[in-house]
């Protein structure tokens, strides 16, 4: 199967394959699709997938902020599309130390089938939502990860071990600079658009979360006597992220706005 | 090939049991999130805000305590019980005239019995009827099921939304027995096996919104080191050296582990929250569990497992409402052993 993805490229039929030897971290397949004439778009599809697996993984930030089906849906398609921007800019970043540090040859584009190949483990981030084993699942799919990455940096630009290893981390300190810096209006703008689809001012913040969960129950107990016309007042706790579509995307565009200035 | 096959087995097993439990805390966050309506609204259980300036009058007679009992990880509904706990609620209720007992089922924050409207609901009545039956598998079903409830609420991240679930879930069984909020009642509760995890969870939020005296006792309980011990009342821990089932808690929860002195469990320990108490020789449950009546203490105790059980949580219960006491020095039926209260290593040894 692995000369298929050499001689035919990565397609929705060698795809599986592929991702299973990726897996088992079987360098074979690294060394096969430098040579297929295609599979930029296959590989994008693994990363996708990864990337709503990811989300999915994580939806305990959408739920806890009571996130309504529709967005918290629109939202997992976001975060999908967003992990795949993330993917092309980190081997971009991973590719251009290796050009002008290690004085590869390799393309963008054979680098791009690699390192995407080495987001196989990804896919397998909805079990990070395991009560008790989620956390140790998260280390074990990064460390997966990252292994299958190097593999794929070393075949892909023709390195040693360690300075596939320094190739990786310099990439990625590298795209950390420049979400800090330069990439900082794109950065604001994946903010904005994850509030204004999910609808609500997220709070992704474990610890803060976690305060504002406590806070809706406690806030109840002080929650105001009915007033003299028999209507309650306006209460603040229980409707936490629960406010209407257009008072949520208010209260996140002025926040937006604070995070752009 | 032998080995090959096994491998795949071992990995569709493990898979199987991560997607299992990948999948349990969804009807907790959909809750939360309102995704199944308001039926479960929490402000709405919270009727009277002010805690009480004054201490209240004296409690009729019939609501001098109450007492939250939450079922082990066997049960499909709060009509489900075994016929063990049935007994103890029993038992409880006659020794206990003065208290009222609400019973629950606490694996679902929705308080929807597994038998009730769900899409698998068809599923938990085959378990049950197959169970009852004595098949094993549709018993470990419904076990796996709940156990999973039990992770849910142990969960850090999870752990906030659930347990305030089952405080709701509470609140809303309390007041349906007639307790008036504010009026500071003293509520225990008694958690059998995971219960005993779902009880302490949900004991800080039910105290901060009652204003009101919450004890848990633990009886058995697989429990994790929740941050919210270190703001409860009082836990007794029931415990044996037979009960494998409780140690697992000590086993897989790694803030129980006595390396970790600042871990909120050993904390709780050394501020006296937690009461370890050693039941002697019973089992988890069960023939010869802790509510077996028909296996006995050696002489010259020789009282049976059951009603060195009973007797040991109604101290509890006793020592944490000056109200009951008296109900329960004359509530007492011919032929009961007297009260003891749960000082200094009457009912076993202490190792808390």
């Amino acid at each position: 199967m692995l000369t298929d993805i050499a001689q035919y490229g990565l397609s929705l039929r060698t795809l599986p394959d592929a991702v299973g030897n990726a897996l088992s971290l079987n360098e074979a397949v690294f060394v096969a699709v430098q040579t297929a004439p295609q599979g930029v778009g296959p590989v994008l599809l693994i990363v996708l997938l990864a990337g709503l697996s990811q989300a999915l993984g994580q939806s305990i930030v959408l739920f806890a902020n009571r996130v309504r089906p529709h967005r918290f849906v629109a939202s997992l398609l976001l975060s999908a599309s967003i992990y795949a921007f993330g993917f092309l800019l980190l081997t971009t970043s991973i590719w251009l130390v290796s050009r002008y540090l290690f004085d590869s040859v390799g393309s963008l584009r054979v680098a791009t089938k690699a390192v995407g190949l080495g987001y196989s483990p990804y896919l397998f981030s909805f079990f990070i939502l395991t009560p008790y084993f989620g956390n140790p699942i998260s280390a074990l799919l990064s460390v997966w990860s990252l292994l299958a990455i190097v593999l794929a940096v070393r075949i892909s630009f023709d390195l040693a071990l360690a300075q596939a290893l320094l190739c990786s981390a310099l990439g990625w300190l590298l795209l950390q600079v420049i979400q800090r810096t330069i990439g900082r209006p794109v950065v604001a703008l994946a903010k904005w658009l994850r509030r204004q689809i999910s609808g609500v001012q997220l709070i992704t913040n474990r610890d803060e979360l976690r305060d504002a969960i406590r806070a809706t129950f406690m806030s109840n107990r002080d929650r105001p006597e009915r007033n003299s016309e028999g209507r309650n007042q306006p209460e603040t706790g229980q409707e936490t992220g629960q406010n209407d579509d257009a008072e949520a995307e208010n209260r996140a565009a002025e926040e937006d706005d604070r995070a752009v200035r | 090939m032998p080995f090959a096959d096994a491998s795949v087995l071992i990995l569709v097993v493990v898979v199987g049991f991560l997607f299992f439990g990948a999948l349990a805390p969804f009807e907790t966050l959909g809750w939360w999130a309102g995704w199944y309506g308001d039926d479960l609204d929490v402000a709405a259980e919270v009727e009277h805000p002010e805690p009480p300036t004054v201490a209240p009058d004296p409690k009729p007679a019939e609501k001098r305590h109450f007492i939250v009992f939450l079922s082990g990880i066997h049960s499909v509904s709060s009509e489900t019980y075994s016929r063990r706990e049935i007994q103890l609620l029993e038992h409880l209720r006659r020794r206990l005239p003065g208290a009222t007992t609400v019973e629950l089922f606490p694996y679902s924050v929705t308080n929807r019995a597994l038998t009730g409207q769900r899409i698998f609901a068809r599923v938990w009545r085959w378990a049950y009827r197959h169970k009852l039956s004595g098949a094993g598998f549709a018993g470990f079903l419904i076990n796996f099921r709940n156990v999973w409830q039990v992770a849910v609420s142990a969960d850090r991240r999870y752990g906030p939304i659930y347990n305030q679930g089952s405080a709701s879930l509470i609140l809303r069984g309390l007041k349906k027995q007639g307790y008036n909020l504010g009026d500071s009642i003293p509520i225990t509760l008694i958690g059998y096996s995971g219960g005993g995890q779902i009880a302490t969870g949900a004991a800080p939020y039910l105290r901060d919104a009652m204003h009101a005296p919450v004890r848990v006792i633990s009886l058995g309980g697989v429990m994790s080191s929740d941050p919210g011990l270190l703001s409860l009342d009082k836990l007794h821990h029931f415990y044996s050296q037979n009960d494998r089932v409780e140690r697992l808690g000590s086993i897989f929860f790694p803030g129980r582990w006595p390396v970790l002195p600042y871990s909120p469990w050993n904390q709780a320990k050394k501020r006296g929250v937690i009461e370890l108490i050693d039941m002697g020789p019973p089992v988890h449950s069960g023939q010869g569990g802790y509510l077996d009546a028909e296996s006995y203490l050696p002489k010259p105790d020789g009282r049976s497992y059951f009603e060195l059980t009973l007797d040991t949580m109604v101290a509890c219960i006793a020592a944490g409402s000056p109200h009951i006491r008296d109900d329960y020095e004359t509530g007492d039926e011919p032929g009961d052993e007297p009260s003891r209260e749960p000082g200094d290593g009457e009912e076993g040894e202490r190792v808390g």
